[in-house]
């Protein structure tokens, strides 16, 4: 008995430690099985937010980007499936004949939306009026007049804003081009000078160092604080890496890999760090080959979370391709950019679109 | 033997564990809302000692931003005593767990009458630092509400933060609060819960001050502190901070008695 409650014991301080244990960043242990040599890492958690703050501020958020609980899955027709509500994912097609896919890292949005519950109730009014008009020997009631007047309630049941939603939609299928949605104009985006706040990453493939602050900012704008929401940077790279469960866009790493890989890197992010319901935000959208090898047919799917609302002709591309605009199931719009040609090492791209916040 | 003495110290164990169980602050919330024993949110003071009044405070005034209809004024407590009839839309920084009792006047086609809601901010906000002021909570009392109130109906308006996972694709900025009515017998907050998380909570039509004279402590709710957010020319917000002077003790003179005898 007494090493069994040893034994528990153990048990139970050996469960306390692997739950309290610190944020460590890790990397993608398959990178090993591939041959990548890691030479350089660098780490700063900059930009978070502080632990334990609770689900409040999930709430006041808009989060835009990434890929969701379900995993989106391309099939060999191209219906895209599990893509969720907030997703922004861009899949491709590689030499050898696979098609990959890659979320893009997600912008945060604060623009709280208040909403209220009323209830009406009404003060039951009571007046009973019980007279005694006659009275005989028998000292008996001859008429007993009750009256009971019932307040009138009024309980409001207005069925405005009746309509709801459930927070799994959007998850539908949905195919390449199959004309359920409406093919809009694409405007060509140049403006490469103005290109927002980290001008060095969109127009060519590095980021300055001193840079690091607006591309931080650009980048969560809120703060990043989802699991894996961080934006991936790579520098002095001969070919990619991925790097899990890091959150932080000042992570670096210098890698050897001789492989051939086929890789798209995409970056999202928004205009503004917060928003009143009514104003305008605009989402820029780079997509970079960081592979090593061409890549053909890729797409770009954005699936607006319920408060964002689509502009039309709003959209712009810096390179030739195809667009969709498609109605999604919670009420707000897919967006699909299909670029015309094949992508090569070091090629990327630019797209911009605006948004009115709910 | 050494079983029975083992099942008596599990069972004890358990014992603690559930009396250590939280306290559910609303009937019937089951919301995200994380909250402590006390029923106040997390990482909130959840103790106002009794004679506070006159000392600082060290608490987060909550932005709040009071709607009425266009020409009403508002009103909030300072020494149990109405202050500054305020025009709407009204900036006020308010106390999470206080009661606030304020006064609506100069209500549009009621001329004469007024109406005393109270206000209770039951959770806090996290805006980036330096928007505290651009998002408060929206408090949004209509003609309807106050109409109703002066009828005889008690109205009570839960005021959620609306999770944008289950938002409802219509526009906010429509100039009128997403609200949604509910049929009585239900819990308001539950209610509120199931679309976001619950912020505020606003009554109207309920007590009326004592017309005897009288000062009434308890209409007040002890007139707990509070900020009022007033935009200067320049499009900046000046904080002013009202909050309850101390008693002052009347001075008992020497050899007497502090009750007079007859």
């Amino acid at each position: 008995m007494r090493f069994q409650i040893v034994s528990m014991i153990g048990v139970l301080l050996c469960a306390s430690a692997v739950f309290g244990q610190a944020d460590v960043l890790t990397v993608d242990p398959s990178l090993a099985e591939r041959g990548v040599k890691i030479v350089a890492e660098r780490q700063e958690l900059q930009g978070r937010f502080p632990p334990n703050t609770g689900t409040a501020r999930q709430t006041e958020y808009l989060a835009d980007g990434g890929d969701g609980l379900a995993k989106t899955i391309v099939e060999e027709d191209w219906t895209v499936r599990n893509l969720e509500t907030e997703d922004t994912v861009a899949h491709f097609d590689t030499l050898d004949g696979r098609t990959l896919v890659e979320p893009s890292n997600r912008v945060f949005l604060y623009a709280p939306r208040f909403g209220a519950v009323r209830q009406i109730e009404g003060v039951l009014n009571n007046a009973q009026i019980t007279a005694l008009s006659r009275t005989d020997g028998q000292c008996s009631l001859n008429i007993d007049r009750g009256k009971e007047q019932l307040g009138y309630t009024v309980q409001e049941t207005k069925s405005g804003y009746a309509r709801t939603r459930t927070q799994l939609s959007g998850v539908g299928g949905l195919k390449k081009s199959t004309g359920a949605g409406i093919t809009q104009g694409l405007g060509t985006y140049s403006n490469f000078e103005s290109a927002m706040y980290y001008s060095n990453l969109l127009r060519q493939q590095f980021i300055g160092l001193g840079e690091l602050a607006y591309l931080t900012r650009g980048r969560v704008f809120a703060g990043a604080w989802q699991g894996t929401g961080g934006i991936k940077v790579q520098m002095n790279i001969l070919a990619p890496m991925e790097a899990t469960a890091e959150e932080g866009a000042e992570s670096f790493f210098q890698i050897e890999d001789e492989s051939k890989t086929s890789k798209l890197r995409l970056i999202k992010t928004a205009s503004r760090q917060s928003a009143q319901s009514g104003e305008v935000i605009e989402f820029t959208l780079r997509f970079d080959n960081v592979g090593t090898q061409v890549i053909g047919n890729v797409t770009i799917l954005d699936n607006l979370t319920t408060r964002l609302e689509f502009l039309p002709e709003t959209a712009l591309s810096s390179l030739k391709s195809g667009f969709v605009v498609q109605a999604n199931d919670s009420g707000s719009f897919t967006l699909r950019f299909e670029i015309t040609d094949p992508l090569k090492p070091g090629e990327f791209g630019v797209i911009q679109f605006q948004c009115r916040v709910r | 033997m050494i079983k029975v003495f083992y099942t008596i110290t599990a069972f004890l164990f358990i014992t603690v564990l559930y009396a250590q169980s939280p306290v559910a602050p609303f009937s019937g919330y089951s919301g995200s809302l994380p909250v402590n024993p006390a029923g106040l949110p997390v990482n909130e003071p959840t103790h106002f000692p009794a004679n506070y009044q006159g000392s600082a405070v060290p608490c987060y005034f909550q932005p709040v931003k009071i709607n009425a209809p266009e020409g009403c004024r508002i009103a909030f407590p300072v020494n149990d005593h109405f202050v500054q009839r305020q025009t709407t839309p009204y900036a006020v920084g308010l106390i999470v767990g206080n009661d606030y009792r304020l006064r609506i006047t100069d209500i549009p086609f009621q001329p004469g009458r007024e109406v005393f809601p109270t206000v209770k901010i039951i959770a806090r906000t996290y805006p980036p630092q330096g928007l505290e002021l651009e998002f408060p909570i929206r408090i949004d009392i209509t003609q309807e509400d106050i109409e109703l109130a002066l009828d005889g109906k008690f109205i009570t308006r839960v005021i959620y933060l609306e999770n944008p996972q289950t938002a409802m694709p219509i526009r906010g900025d429509s100039g009128t609060q997403i609200s949604t009515d509910i049929a009585g017998g239900f819990n308001p907050v539950a209610v509120a819960a199931t679309m976001g998380q619950p912020v505020a909570i606003v009554r109207i039509g309920g007590r009326i001050p004592n017309t005897l004279g009288a000062t009434d402590p308890a209409f007040f709710y002890g007139s707990p502190s509070w900020a009022a957010f007033d935009k200067t020319p320049s499009n900046r917000y000046e904080v002013t901070r009202y909050q309850n002077t101390p008693h002052r003790k009347i001075p008992v003179a020497a050899g007497k008695p502090a009750i007079p005898v007859r």
